[in-house]
């Protein structure tokens, strides 16, 4: 996302519950909130915060576009509206958002609320839908507003939707105006395997939406990124670089279902380099915060490590067997000693 | 000199005059904030007896030529501070007469000064209600000037009686000391931002000078001080190149810091210190750099609400 998140204000707020829908729970709906939530400074100053905190989140926010295949209202219902807000009504709209989530949603996703903020931009018209886990148990009451209409009033639920303690936090900002937009989301489940299913619900399902970047691309910038950096600043300490380019290998082909380049940056670039790395990544049009990993366009790569060395001489390993049969020392003279441990099965010319 | 007439003209006029004083003060506040100078503005209509009395005391005067109708006073901290308010004002308005009351004093002469300058909306101002004609007196004083004058109001006018020349010798001999005291505050000053170690304090002034353009409250230096020296470290840069780095960074984030300001009301004591700015500035430049050392120093949350406020979280 290129706009600024501290450009934000929030202008209006409405909250809807939707409960579970399950085979059991046939028969219930969303309870509406007919009209706006009541606002005060103080509260639109944390919501702001907590949006910011969360689309600016380097671990669990990341780049959103419309998916063209999708078939869920809400690209219409925010195209229309970023194209010209006074012509939409906001609270019907919202409405109509929370009962595509209802009957949209699978079994296994749990009653929570639908959190719809109409927000600036500036100079761009917003809209943030947030969708939270209730707490088991948790009252939620809606309450007659002027005029009889009814409301769930944010100020009753500060703990549970604006401090960082929320469990369950899910959250798209789409911003635009008639000719252009730009849309980015948090879900603090993304990162964990089991929830996949409920994530994707979310993004793909719900908003229709899809990752910016597909992950098999932003996987394999990662790598090339990563290796270019350790190629230029590391060379002329071999034993650095070689252990670094095995962790950034290791990295790659763990169980993990998604990788950070911030924490790789954290846990493996020596203090002395970090920033640079950042920095470098950041250049190379990178976002630090959560890839979704797929190696389909690394696979080949990741097979082997070479190791070339100034006279010609060339070591190929599989990379799953480079940490138990090579070690690497440097010596004075600038060269490395390199010691490779294995059982000869073949001596043979090449060329 | 009809004063039942007087008396009804100013009942039916001073009301639009209460509306139009009410609109100089906000414009001169918004101005001499957007210009970075702190004062403290205030202003009023006359009062109808206040009127008369004048009117009745100083018979030279008419209803129509009485220049203090619309009367305001911006108050400053130092004498070097009153010209930057006047060419603020310059700038704004028509100005329709100047009377430098402390330049017209003879040398062995103390008394009332200050400067005061007879203004006017200018033609291309918009407001609610036509004030083409409307003159406003505005008075620019220091605090020590400021004192004087009403003190001396209080007790030489508003007694009403004749004072013995011991006494009004005693009132020109305080204002000879509030003279005296003005300078040597002013000289103090001066001389501690020149001092070798007081690097942090000229920092502070240049960062002031942009942040009162956004917030144009009173704060406390010693916070200030104790953060910039805390963060200073983080710049590579001559002292002297402060001052055209936050003009600089002013000028390129004023809409951002505008929205800010105004969506984050009571959210962290430090949006009412200068070198919030400084911490801004720094949160784009390299977050991890301020989080170490501000954590050593400062309450980590604080930081936190920060960046969260500016747009650069630190999760």
């Amino acid at each position: 996302m290129n706009t600024d998140p501290g450009l934000l204000s929030v202008k209006r707020v409405i909250i809807h519950e939707v409960p579970q829908h399950s085979s059991k729970t046939e028969g219930q709906k969303p309870t509406l909130s007919d009209i706006e939530s009541p606002l005060t400074t103080e509260i639109k100053g944390m919501l702001r915060v907590r949006i910011i905190e969360a689309v600016g989140s380097e671990k669990h926010g990341f780049d959103i576009d419309w998916d063209p295949v999708s078939t869920s209202p809400i690209p219409g219902l925010v195209k229309s509206y970023l194209a010209d807000p006074s012509k939409t009504d906001f609270v019907l709209m919202s409405q109509q958002m929370a009962n595509h989530l209802y009957s949209s949603q699978p079994p296994i996703s749990p009653a929570g609320l639908l959190i719809v903020v109409e927000c600036a931009l500036d100079p761009l018209f917003a809209i943030v839908i947030i969708k939270i886990e209730k707490e088991e148990g948790a009252r939620i009451i809606r309450q007659d507003a002027s005029g009889g209409k009814k409301t769930f009033d944010i100020r009753h639920y500060k703990d549970l939707i604006l401090t960082p303690r929320t469990k369950v936090f899910k959250l798209a900002l789409f911003a635009g105006d008639k000719d252009s937009g730009e849309a980015r989301a948090c879900d603090n489940q993304r990162a964990y395997t089991s929830y996949k299913e409920l994530a994707d619900f979310f993004l793909q399902r719900f908003l229709g939406c899809r990752m910016a970047e597909i992950p098999s691309v932003s996987t394999k910038k990662f790598y090339e990124n990563t290796s270019q950096f350790l190629s230029a600043h590391f060379r002329s300490d071999p034993e650095k670089y070689a252990q670094l380019y095995n962790h950034l290998v290791s990295e790659l082909t763990s169980q993990k279902t998604s990788l950070s380049p911030k924490k790789f940056a954290e846990h493996f670039i020596p203090a002395k380099h970090r920033k640079l790395y950042v920095d470098f990544l950041k250049e190379q049009g990178m976002s630090l915060g959560n890839i979704d990993k797929d190696l389909d366009l690394l696979q080949a790569r990741l097979k082997k490590t070479v190791y070339d060395f100034a006279s010609g001489a060339a070591l190929i390993v599989p990379s799953k067997e480079v940490e138990e049969r090579i070690t690497m020392e440097n010596q004075d003279d600038g060269g490395v000693r390199v010691q490779f441990v294995d059982r000869l099965r073949n001596v043979h010319g090449r060329g | 000199m009809d004063l039942q007439k007087i008396r009804h003209l100013w009942n039916q006029e001073r009301p639009s005059y209460v509306r139009y004083v009410d609109f100089l003060q906000r414009t001169i506040r918004q101005h001499l904030k957007k210009a970075g100078i702190y004062a403290d503005v205030h202003g009023r209509a006359k009062e109808l007896d206040s009127l008369i009395k004048k009117l009745l005391v100083k018979k030279h005067l008419k209803y129509d030529t009485l220049n203090d109708r619309a009367g305001l006073r911006a108050v400053v901290r130092f004498r070097s501070e009153i010209d930057l308010v006047k060419k603020a004002i310059e700038d704004v308005f028509d100005v329709k007469e100047i009377d430098d009351k402390t330049a017209s004093l003879q040398v062995n002469e103390f008394g009332y000064q200050g400067l005061h300058m007879q203004i006017r909306l200018p033609t291309s101002m918009e407001c609610s209600e036509d004030w083409a004609k409307y003159e406003a007196e505005l008075q620019i004083k220091t605090k020590a000037q400021s004192l004087w004058s009403e003190l001396n109001h209080e007790l030489a006018y508003k007694t009403n009686i004749a004072l013995p020349p011991e006494v009004r010798r005693r009132l020109f001999g305080l204002a000879a000391l509030l003279e005296t005291a003005d300078r040597e505050f002013e000289t103090v000053n001066d001389q501690i931002n020149l001092l070798p170690n007081s690097g942090s304090l000229r920092i502070l002034a240049a960062i002031e000078r942009q942040f009162l353009k956004i917030n144009p409250v009173l704060y406390s230096k010693e916070l200030s001080i104790a953060v910039i020296d805390v963060l200073r470290p983080l710049y590579q840069t001559n002292e002297a190149l402060f001052a055209p780095h936050f003009e600089a960074f002013y000028e390129q984030k004023s809409k951002k810091l505008e929205i800010v300001f105004a969506e984050s009301l009571g959210r962290s004591v430090f949006l009412s210190q200068p070198e919030v700015l400084m911490v801004f500035d720094l949160l784009d430049k390299d977050k991890d750099a301020v989080v170490e050392r501000w954590n050593k120093e400062f309450p980590a949350g604080e930081l936190e609400e920060l960046a969260g406020i500016w747009g650069t979280p630190l999760n």
